[in-house]
């Protein structure tokens, strides 16, 4: 028997209910693109579909890639009867690298404990995408391949130069044993003329 | 010591009813769309490939929709260019799941495969419980067609063991009645014309359509064969105590032997087909030059002994020992190229019945031993040994009923290298590899078989200048292709650098963009990297497909 493991597209955003409210939670701009601009959504609403439009500064959200992480503050971007979705919450920042980012909130939220973390997948939101691939019709490096790039080079080109110095100092004693040899003939020579 | 010779006489049949079913024989090698395959397009055809030359005229593809109702009614094509693969157009499928039921008569043996495995289209999975393929199964020997078999290598053994023991040892005068001849003859007559209806029953189909048919094609040899045997056997007949109708006996079994061989196992496809026949044939002809001439020396020390007879009994003796030397290295060649392993020795159906045969061979052996070296020679010193002698070789005959009936088993079954061939020699696969702009970083991708269908996957991640491992917390890779829906594997750690999963995410053939995930925080990686997908029967690729940098 072939069993079968294929896991469907990557759902734009996870829906989940902690306790007395309803978190969807995702990349504010989808696919998310290394290198782009784009923010952690939070659509923070109640159980009745809601929106919950008082948060203040009550809950943050940390952006967590593999052992990096940073501590970002959540914005409204409504203003009730004005403009935006109300509910809707951002924290921006840039995705500088592709792959499985985590959303670690805490915080209160109307007064109730809150400590959930949000992983992008397959079945919950996106992952960052190089953006490469979806380049046309000249494909570019990424700011972020580039200062990769550089960093190597620069590397590279260090230990090329610590190679020159040692073979520099490989030449100098080179000549030196050189010299050394000349002089031991000279003298030799000389002692032979006068035997 | 009769009754155990009559318990080995009947091993063939124990064997018949407790062997472990054969998994596969014509088997299928990959399928395209794959067994358990998702599709976001319905396919336009589903394309069979196999180990063996499908007989297309006597083979099936049937596509049936989630009700059990047949998408389509048109009988399997080869593909031109490709005669292991065998393929079906499809009308435009709906969203659903459909099953893909086969059944593949092999050209070349004329055994019978079936299997079935289901693929999707346009949906998230083939529903709760499914099982994406079920087991091939090869039909399995039949008693009537072991039946059928042994009598015509018993056949063939005593024509041809008749022709070579009266020219070499009688002086060209065969004992018992005129008729004898024609009798074995009529004998192997009767099993091929049953061997015949035993496979065009097994498929189906009348025997008018099977011999007409690519696959009956070497039923049809077999048949010809006979007649011009038959014509011998009347030609000795009727010349009676002369040698060149006996050796025109002799040549037209072996003859049919040989049409026999060309049928089996040994004519398969093979870098070495021609030494497996070459080998085969020796082996065959050898049996029939000591087995079927026991026959006749039976009954040739029938009555008064007398000098003749025991010179007779002599030169059969020197020329059966030739005989036995060579089914002993002929055996051993051929048991080798079936089986090659202990473990599939002793884990198949096919070895399992080579043992058994070798487990027969054995005390036959031992009793041609017994004759050649003390009573032969006894023979030719006393009188009233005769007894002696027609006791073992009274012996030799009722065991070598039990390995003829072995051997109708075992041309029934699939060799067990064929089964085991994945497992045993690890199939090459396809290796692409690539590096990342900032050449930070050596992917090497390897798919194992690298076909369309289950595969392994191994990614190795190392640093570009260092060649040393790099410590990654996350590898994943990411299949897409326009046809199908994008699909995520995430690997497992198998050792430093060493990343491993499986699946079937390589659905359908052609080129697939298989995307490397690589996380090292604070650094991430996306190496995408083209991959060629075949159905199987080809070369496995080594570097072919390159990695794509951007």
């Amino acid at each position: 028997m072939v069993l079968v493991g294929v896991a469907g597209p990557a759902a734009a955003h996870e829906r989940r209910e902690v306790g007395q409210q309803v978190f969807v939670v995702g990349f504010g701009e989808e696919p998310a693109y290394a290198g782009q601009p784009n923010s952690v959504q939070l659509l923070l609403s109640d159980r009745k579909e809601r929106p919950v439009t008082d948060l203040g500064d009550s809950l943050s959200v940390e952006v967590v890639f593999g052992d990096q992480r940073t501590k970002l503050s959540l914005e409204p971007r409504f203003v009730v009867g004005a403009f935006g979705e109300p509910g809707d919450y951002r924290a921006y920042f840039v995705p500088s690298r592709p792959g499985r980012y985590t959303f670690q909130f805490s915080g209160t939220v109307k007064g109730q404990q809150v400590e959930e973390t949000f992983t992008s997948g397959p079945k919950t939101f996106d992952d960052v995408q190089d953006p490469v691939e979806q380049m046309f019709p000249v494909r570019d490096p990424t700011t972020g391949q580039l200062a990769q790039r550089l960093d190597r080079e620069v590397a590279r080109l260090e230990r090329s130069n610590d190679n020159d110095g040692v073979a520099r100092g490989l030449g100098v004693a080179g000549v030196a044993v050189g010299l050394v040899a000349v002089v031991v003939a000279l003298v030799t020579v000389r002692r032979r003329t006068r035997a | 010591m009769r009754r155990m010779l009559a318990l080995v006489a009947l091993l063939p049949l124990g064997v018949l009813l407790a062997g472990s079913p054969a998994s596969a024989h014509a088997a299928l090698q990959a399928s395209a769309p794959a067994a358990g395959a998702l599709l976001d397009q319905p396919p336009h055809e589903v394309v069979l490939a196999f180990s063996e030359r499908p007989d297309p005229s006597l083979s099936t593809i049937q596509i049936l929709d989630e009700h059990g109702r047949a998408v389509t009614q048109a009988n399997p094509k080869a593909v031109q260019g490709a005669p292991l693969r065998l393929r079906v157009g499809l009308p435009p499928l709906e969203e659903g799941v459909y099953a893909v039921s086969w059944k593949a008569l092999s050209a070349v043996d004329g055994h019978l495969t079936t299997g079935a495995f289901a693929f999707g289209v346009g949906v998230a999975s083939l529903g709760e419980g499914a099982q994406a393929a079920a087991p091939p199964h090869t039909v399995r020997p039949t008693a009537p067609s072991v039946a059928a078999r042994w009598t015509i290598y018993w056949s063939l053994a005593l024509l041809l063991g008749g022709a070579s023991t009266g020219v070499l040892a009688l002086g060209g005068r065969l004992p018992g009645r005129r008729w004898t001849l024609g009798a074995a003859w009529a004998l192997g007559m009767a099993g091929f014309v049953s061997l015949a209806a035993v496979e065009a029953a097994s498929v189906g189909v009348p025997i008018a359509t099977l011999l007409g048919s690519p696959a009956g094609a070497r039923l049809l040899r077999i048949g010809a064969l006979m007649v011009l045997l038959a014509a011998a056997v009347l030609w000795a007949t009727l010349r009676p105590g002369r040698r060149a109708p006996l050796v025109g006996v002799g040549i037209a079994a072996a003859g049919a032997m040989l049409a026999h061989i060309l049928a089996g196992h040994a004519g398969a496809p093979a870098s070495t087909r021609w030494l497996n026949i070459a080998a085969q044939f020796a082996h065959v002809a050898a049996v029939g030059v000591w087995i079927g001439g026991l026959g006749w020396l039976l009954a040739g020390i029938v009555g008064q002994e007398s000098p003749e007879r025991a010179a007779s009994v002599r030169r059969f003796s020197q020329v059966a020992t030739v005989a036995i030397a060579t089914v002993v290295v002929t055996g051993g060649l051929r048991a080798y190229d079936g089986v090659r392993s202990v473990g599939a020795a002793l884990d198949t159906g096919y070895g399992l019945t080579v043992l058994g045969k070798v487990a027969l061979f054995l005390p036959l052996a031992a009793l041609g031993a017994v004759n050649r070296f003390r009573i032969v020679p006894r023979l030719a010193r006393e009188t009233g040994r005769v007894h002696l002698l027609r006791r073992t070789v009274g012996g030799e005959l009722l065991i070598a009923v039990g390995i003829l009936g072995l051997t109708g088993v075992l041309a029934g079954l699939p060799p067990a290298t064929q089964l085991t061939a994945h497992e045993a020699e690890g199939p090459a696969g396809t290796v692409v590899s690539g590096s990342d702009f900032a050449t930070s970083i050596r992917v090497q991708l390897t798919i194992r078989p690298g076909t369309v269908g289950p595969n392994d996957f191994r990614v190795t991640v190392k640093d570009y200048d260092s060649g040393q491992p790099v410590d990654a917390t996350r590898v994943a890779l990411r299949f897409t292709r326009p046809d199908v829906g994008p699909a995520l594997l995430e690997l497992r750690k198998d050792a430093a650098g060493e990343w491993v999963g499986r699946g079937t995410f390589l659905a359908v053939q052609g080129t697939w963009r298989v995307t490397v995930i690589i996380e090292a925080p604070p650094e991430g990686f996306e190496l995408p990297l083209l991959v060629d997908v075949g159905m199987g029967e080809a070369p496995a690729q080594d570097g072919h497909a390159q990695g794509e940098r951007p």
